[in-house]
């Protein structure tokens, strides 16, 4: 799995969005990927067997070409998932409604604006009631406080994808995002396990991203817990992010300590390998104190949560002078 | 440092961290991280806990008396404990001298 970012534009501001830092480091108001660079983008990803791509942005179906990009992944064999957050144009709706077959599907992701905006809700329920299936629900958790349950009657009453991906709202390194702090964790571990349990009478699956911990969640013999505790601890590793200007990164959080160009012939292993060597010095540092302590973490169950989190910690003296 | 030097530092002078230097503080011990060249050095006590004090901004002549209660030794000990390390991180490039400040 790899990320393509195509553009840097956007419809909302989420303050904990950390692809503004492309924008930040870019200091331009928006960037769109050009057809060259795209190509050239699915042509690394086919030298590196790659088959399934995911589209962000910004938000991607605001890119001027956005139906020539997903005619140019339909004519590979590359599987898409577009991360949005729902509000796209008609033109791109109408595009994604035409699709057959399950190589294209769609993540929306539940902004905090939603609930609160009824012209919002309408556009979305329009979503929702074209794409159906085709739609899987994501979350960003950036506070102890997000709320989850709607999404299960979201689920039901547009019969959306039993699957609902979450993932925590990292702080990008050098950068000014929100993001949900480690100290945070339990609250949000003991709030989701509960939710766990209610998505599993509903017969809806949850996929954890990365930087969730073992140790956030209370220890108990649930169903829930064990398969909460399988998607956890493990996951910190360079994902390959291409970004709109044809540069590559780790991954978001990390995107100010290191980039690469897309290699001309190299595939993304090498790619991988090169970000590994680069941020190795960073990976002594846990997200807690304790994690050298943590019985999870001796036992090889969990490698000390998210490296831009874990950055976080670290002091400099022109910062605590 | 000559004896004498060292006496004279070690009442008056701060050393701090230089800027390239970041560190975390862990349950045992300080993991530093040197930005010139990424290369990390996991301090153990006393170490780490000389490289607080300085962090704090502690002058020399405050260091000296917590370490020899901390250690249990007399002062002259705990002024050689500093002063080699000090030298040590100051040969690293890890730390220089900061304001003469008491």
């Amino acid at each position: 799995m790899a990320n393509i970012s195509i553009t840097t534009k956007c419809n909302q501001r989420c303050d904990y969005c950390f692809t503004k830092i492309v924008s930040e480091f870019q200091d331009k108001a928006v960037i769109n990927m050009n057809k060259d660079l795209f190509k050239k983008s699915l042509e690394f990803l086919e030298r590196s067997h790659i088959s399934h791509v995911r589209l962000l942005g910004g938000e991607p179906t605001l890119h001027p070409y956005f139906t020539s990009i997903i005619d140019a992944v339909l004519c590979r064999k590359i599987n898409l998932l577009i991360f949005t957050n729902g509000l796209m144009p008609k033109t791109a709706l109408r595009k994604l409604e035409r699709i057959e077959g399950d190589r294209v599907s769609v993540m929306v992701n539940i902004t905090p604006a939603f609930k609160s905006l009824p012209a919002l809700n309408k556009r979305l329920r329009n979503v929702f009631l074209s794409l159906g299936a085709k739609v899987t629900l994501g979350l960003n958790i950036y506070s102890p406080g997000v709320k989850y349950e709607h999404m299960l009657d979201l689920i039901y009453n547009y019969k959306l994808s039993n699957d609902i991906r979450l993932g925590l709202a990292h702080p990008c390194v050098y950068g000014t995002n929100d993001y949900l702090h480690p100290r945070h964790y339990p609250e949000v571990g003991r709030r989701l396990l509960g939710f766990a349990e209610s998505a599993k009478l509903a017969k809806v699956n949850l996929k954890l991203d990365c930087g969730f911990v073992p140790c956030m969640f209370p220890e108990d013999n649930s169903e829930a817990f064990k398969e909460v505790l399988a998607n956890t601890g493990k996951r910190c590793n360079p994902i390959i992010d291409v970004l709109p200007d044809g540069n590559v990164i780790s991954c978001y959080p990390l995107a100010r300590l290191h980039m690469e160009a897309i290699p001309a012939k190299e595939d993304a292993t090498w790619l991988r390998g090169k970000f590994e060597d680069r941020l190795r010095f960073a990976r002594s540092i846990k997200i807690y104190k304790k994690c050298g302590y943590c019985h999870w973490f001796a036992d090889g169950f969990c490698s000390g949560g998210c490296l831009a989190a874990s950055m976080m910690r670290l002091r400099q003296m022109r910062n605590s002078a | 440092m000559t004896r004498d030097s060292e006496q004279n530092s070690s009442n008056v002078s701060r050393f701090l961290p230089n800027p390239h230097i970041a560190w975390a503080i862990e349950i045992d011990s300080v993991i530093l991280i040197n930005h010139e060249n990424d290369k990390t050095l996991t301090l153990k006590y006393p170490q780490a806990m000389i490289w607080d004090f300085l962090t704090r901004g502690y002058t020399n002549d405050r260091i000296v008396p917590l370490v020899s209660i901390i250690y249990s030794c007399n002062e002259n000990e705990s002024l050689d404990i500093l002063n080699k390390t000090l030298n040590d991180w100051l040969k690293a490039g890890l730390i220089s001298v900061g304001n003469n400040h008491g």
